[in-house]
């Protein structure tokens, strides 16, 4: 005899969003001038010099992707989900600091998370 | 990958529409255009991935960046335009691989503005190509 099971979330629903907010963070670099290395520039110093792209942004996400969705398995509440996001951000900020080119280390130096959108 | 960016230029060097855009030259570099080279053209590059590691087979997951370089914003809209008419959704020829997923994820919208006061204009996308 067929059974019919309704799961009712409404609740649940309703208590998920009432923890509100957004777990966020930004990882960012603090020069003028690394988003042409992330980039590349067509036009360098107004003489028309090409000089590629050195992305350290981009890829250290892209090391951090693959275990983004599984970090999360049987973190239940807003704080333990909210330490992986930053350690995920960490791990961001120091895969970008390990590609960033460097000469001066300024970039380097510069790169960092923060809680706000820079 | 170096069969995943010997496809995706094959791929956008037999695109007509976008050859069109160049004004019908090939200009679809990797990396660096050549010193001199006028714009309309296009770079590409290589920005993150690899292997993805999860099962036994040979999965990769590698991100590129396509974007158009011209000296005037609408060129750049229309080049990015054709370039993604020509990848976004399509099959790649991989050689070794089967190309599983082509689709671009984030826009890239930059103006560099140089010490001559020219202006450069960069427009393009991020694109996730998958093979196995």
């Amino acid at each position: 005899m067929p059974v019919n099971i309704m799961l009712d979330t409404a609740e649940l629903d309703r208590l998920i969003g009432a923890t509100g907010g957004r777990i966020e963070r930004f990882v960012a670099d603090g020069v003028h001038y690394g988003i042409y290395q992330e980039m590349g520039v067509e036009n360098g110093f107004g003489k028309g010099i090409h000089i590629p792209a050195h992305p350290f942004m981009s890829p250290a996400v892209e090391a951090v992707r693959p275990g983004w969705d599984e970090s999360f398995r049987g973190q239940l509440t807003i704080r333990q989900v909210e330490g992986v996001v930053v350690k995920a951000a960490g791990n961001v900020e120091r895969g970008a600091k390990e590609r960033a080119p460097y000469k001066t280390h300024a970039l380097q130096n510069s790169i960092h998370v923060q809680e706000g959108q820079p | 990958m170096k069969a995943i960016r010997a496809g995706l230029y094959a791929k956008l060097i037999a695109d007509t529409a976008l050859i069109s855009e160049l004004g019908g030259a090939t200009a679809v570099y990797y990396s660096l255009a050549p010193q001199g080279t006028s714009r309309p053209y296009v770079i590409f590059f290589s920005a993150g991935g690899g292997p993805e590691n999860i099962y036994p087979g040979d999965l990769t997951s590698e991100r590129y960046l396509i974007k158009a370089v011209a000296d005037s914003l609408d060129t750049a809209l229309d080049v990015d335009e054709a370039c993604k008419a020509a990848i976004h959704g399509q099959t790649l020829t991989v050689v070794g691989c089967t190309n599983i997923w082509t689709r671009r994820e984030n826009d890239v919208s930059l103006v560099e503005n140089s010490d001559d006061g020219a202006l450069v204009f960069h427009e393009g996308g991020y694109y996730r190509i998958r093979v196995d």
